[in-house]
């Protein structure tokens, strides 16, 4: 009975357990959709047994959110400013070597606008013989610290036209959740190397030149002296720099060097003036010397740079040249005066004798027409004569001798009329002895002349013309036969150069000599004469008899030039 | 079963302040009380904001909660009390109280 009861009571009570776990796994259920849903307004912290608002906690954390924002964009701007605001060229480099970010600084160092140069290869930037740049971009992944690229090295940067720049690099690391970066400062140094080769240049030439280049601050302490000082003051560098410069200014120039100075104080430039500087063994060097300002970067004057130059020979040149030159004048206007007069002698002496040979020349003409003059006398006389003398033979004689005074007397009518009054020209000579001859004879004949040009002193042309008028007289008269028609006579005349000698050839297409002949025992008048006349121009006649008669002279060409 | 039903609903809404689901659940309880168990339920509304060792003794970290004391068993129910069904059969009450 009680066992029954006990055990529904224990059923009883299991139910009521069942069912009130039942109840609490519905009302866990709700209370977390309901959570799901929201619907939760605050929560009790146990320990504190404080109740937090859940939609003030929300509300701050909405409002921490947006001032998270907040702050992150400001920081983003801030950051934007100082990189575009750098006064260096800066890149950053994703862990694959592209560049991500450039600033405008990199932009016109550069040459590509950041589009362009963003994405690329960080190698874009460096020139091909610099492109060893990979391994070591690596190595600098592998420590990855601060430090400047290429240390030691000169780098440039290679720009979008090709060019170069020298630039100098400093690499920063910068690890990210996305791997490590490289921040990359470029500083363009070209200016900085021009200086510096600027600077150089300057250091050789203070430090190779003659002159004495020194430097003082301007309370008087020397800063700088060249090797040039050395060697004109005698003073070392170690001896004179931070010292005072009196030392090399003698007590009579102290005054000068002070209104000096004080030039260079009011920042203006001395111009080179001479002096005198004391060396270290006491002498005395006459110098010139040029004082310049030495201004800092704000224009004032902190210092004095001093060139002397050593005027020491330069003075004895000079000296010793303007006496050189003093003598110089002297012998120059010595040697005009000379030359003066001298000229005044010679113009005098040249008018003289330009005025005695216009006199003589005049003379020779009037001598040389005077004499044709006469022998046309003679001639006309000789003719005249002829005529009354009725004996042929006697008349034949007169004639002759006539065509001899006429021949000379044409001789002297070339001379007078020739512009040289020394020489005959032998073709207007022969011409005009022709014309005389074959108006004289009856008989008619074709002369042929074939002179070349020659022209012969008075003393060959007389016995030259004699032959020819010998000869062509001779022929006219024997040698063609009556009954021969005149037009088939012929006479050539020839005067030819002949190596060094004159050849005379008269010969004519008529009967020849009578033969048998000898012309060297014939003693005619008219061979005996040219035999004489060939002997005067020193030649000899040769006859020959083929084809008619042939005479041949031949002579000694004169010398050419002018003979009186 | 009718006469449990008859029997006085001790309960008590732990609310935060004028919260909004506090101020929500307040209204929803009130006028399913109004509605179906008038004159016979026994409603005492606890602000935890000014007395919240209360809510801490009832074992309440969470609000808005309503607990239902009496009758047995006990039985909580968090949040805007929206869900007029689940409400009804948690207080043991039926949606038509003029039967």
């Amino acid at each position: 009975m009680s066992e029954i009861e006990d055990l529904r009571q224990g059923n009883d009570t299991l139910r009521r357990r069942n069912e009130k776990l039942l109840h609490q796994l519905a009302d866990a259920q709700q209370a977390l959709e309901a959570v799901a849903r929201g619907e939760v307004d605050a929560v009790t912290d146990k320990a504190s047994a404080t109740p937090l608002l859940v939609h003030e906690a929300q509300e701050r954390l909405r409002a921490g959110q947006r001032t998270a924002q907040r702050a992150l964009v400001e920081a983003e701007e801030r950051f934007r400013l100082v990189f575009e605001g750098a006064s260096v060229g800066l890149l950053m480099v994703n862990p694959a070597g592209r560049i991500v970010l450039a600033n405008t600084r990199v932009e016109t160092m550069f040459g590509y606008s950041q589009e362009e140069i963003v994405g690329e290869f960080i190698e874009t930037l460096i020139p091909l013989r610099f492109r060893d740049h990979p391994q070591y971009r690596e190595g600098f992944a592998a420590d990855p610290r601060g430090r400047a690229m290429g240390e030691g090295k000169d780098l440039s940067g290679l720009r979008k036209d090709g060019s170069e720049v020298d630039i100098e690099i400093s690499l920063s690391p910068i690890t990210t959740s996305e791997g490590a970066f490289v921040l990359g400062s470029v500083v363009d140094i070209s200016e900085r190397k021009r200086a510096e080769v600027a600077q150089q240049q300057i250091v050789a030439v203070v430090e190779f030149a003659t002159d004495a280049i020194l430097t003082r601050s301007l309370d008087g302490v020397v800063r700088s002296w060249n090797p040039g000082a050395t060697s004109l003051l005698g003073y070392r560098a170690d001896e004179m720099v931070g010292h005072t410069a009196d030392r090399i200014v003698p007590e009579d120039r102290i005054e000068e060097q002070s209104r000096a100075l004080a030039q260079i104080q009011a920042g203006k430039q001395v111009l080179p003036f001479e002096t005198v500087r004391r060396r270290k063994d006491g002498s005395l060097v006459e110098v010139s010397i040029t004082y310049s300002p030495i201004r800092d970067r704000h224009d004032g004057v902190v210092a004095a740079s001093i060139i002397m130059r050593d005027i020491t020979e330069s003075n004895r040149t000079r000296r010793e040249r303007i006496r050189l030159v003093k003598q110089l004048q002297d012998l120059n206007a010595d040697l005009e005066d000379r030359v003066r007069s001298r000229t005044a002698e010679l113009s005098k002496t040249l008018q003289e004798r330009e005025s005695l040979l216009r006199e003589k020349t005049s003379l020779l003409q009037e001598v040389h027409h005077r004499v044709k003059n006469n022998l046309q006398m003679i001639s006309s006389l000789l003719s005249l004569q002829a005529r009354r003398i009725d004996d042929p033979e006697t008349r034949a004689f007169f004639l002759e001798s006539q065509g001899h005074v006429r021949s000379i007397a044409l001789l002297h009518e070339s001379l007078y009329q020739s512009k040289d009054l020394g020489r005959v020209d032998m073709q207007d000579y022969v011409d005009k002895l022709v014309t005389t001859l074959k108006r004289t004879y009856e008989q008619g004949a074709h002369i042929i002349t074939e002179i070349d040009q020659v022209r012969l002193p008075a003393d060959l042309a007389v016995p030259c013309g004699l032959i020819i008028n010998e000869l062509i007289t001779n022929a006219l008269k024997h040698a063609f036969a009556a009954y021969r028609d005149a037009g088939e006579n012929q006479i050539r005349i020839e005067i030819r150069r002949v190596d060094d000698d004159l050849e005379l050839v008269v010969a004519d297409n008529g009967t020849g000599f009578a033969s048998p002949f000898d012309p060297a025992r014939t003693e005619t008048m008219g061979l005996t004469l040219i035999r004489d006349l060939s002997a005067q121009v020193r030649g000899r006649a040769e006859f020959g008899s083929a084809n008619g008669a042939r005479c041949t002279v031949r002579f000694p060409a004169p010398e050419e030039g002018t003979r009186s | 079963m009718n006469d449990d039903a008859k029997d006085v609903l001790r309960l008590r809404l732990y609310v935060a302040g004028d919260a909004p689901n506090s101020v929500v659940a307040v209204a929803h309880l009130r006028s399913v009380i109004e509605e179906c168990a008038s004159g016979r339920a026994d409603v005492e509304i606890v602000d935890i904001l000014r007395d919240p060792e209360r809510g801490l003794r009832d074992g309440v970290f969470v609000t808005p909660m309503l607990v239902k004391f009496e009758p047995l068993p006990e039985r909580r129910v968090l949040g805007s009390l929206g869900d007029r069904r689940f409400l009804l059969a948690v207080l043991g009450l039926n949606e038509t109280p003029g039967e």
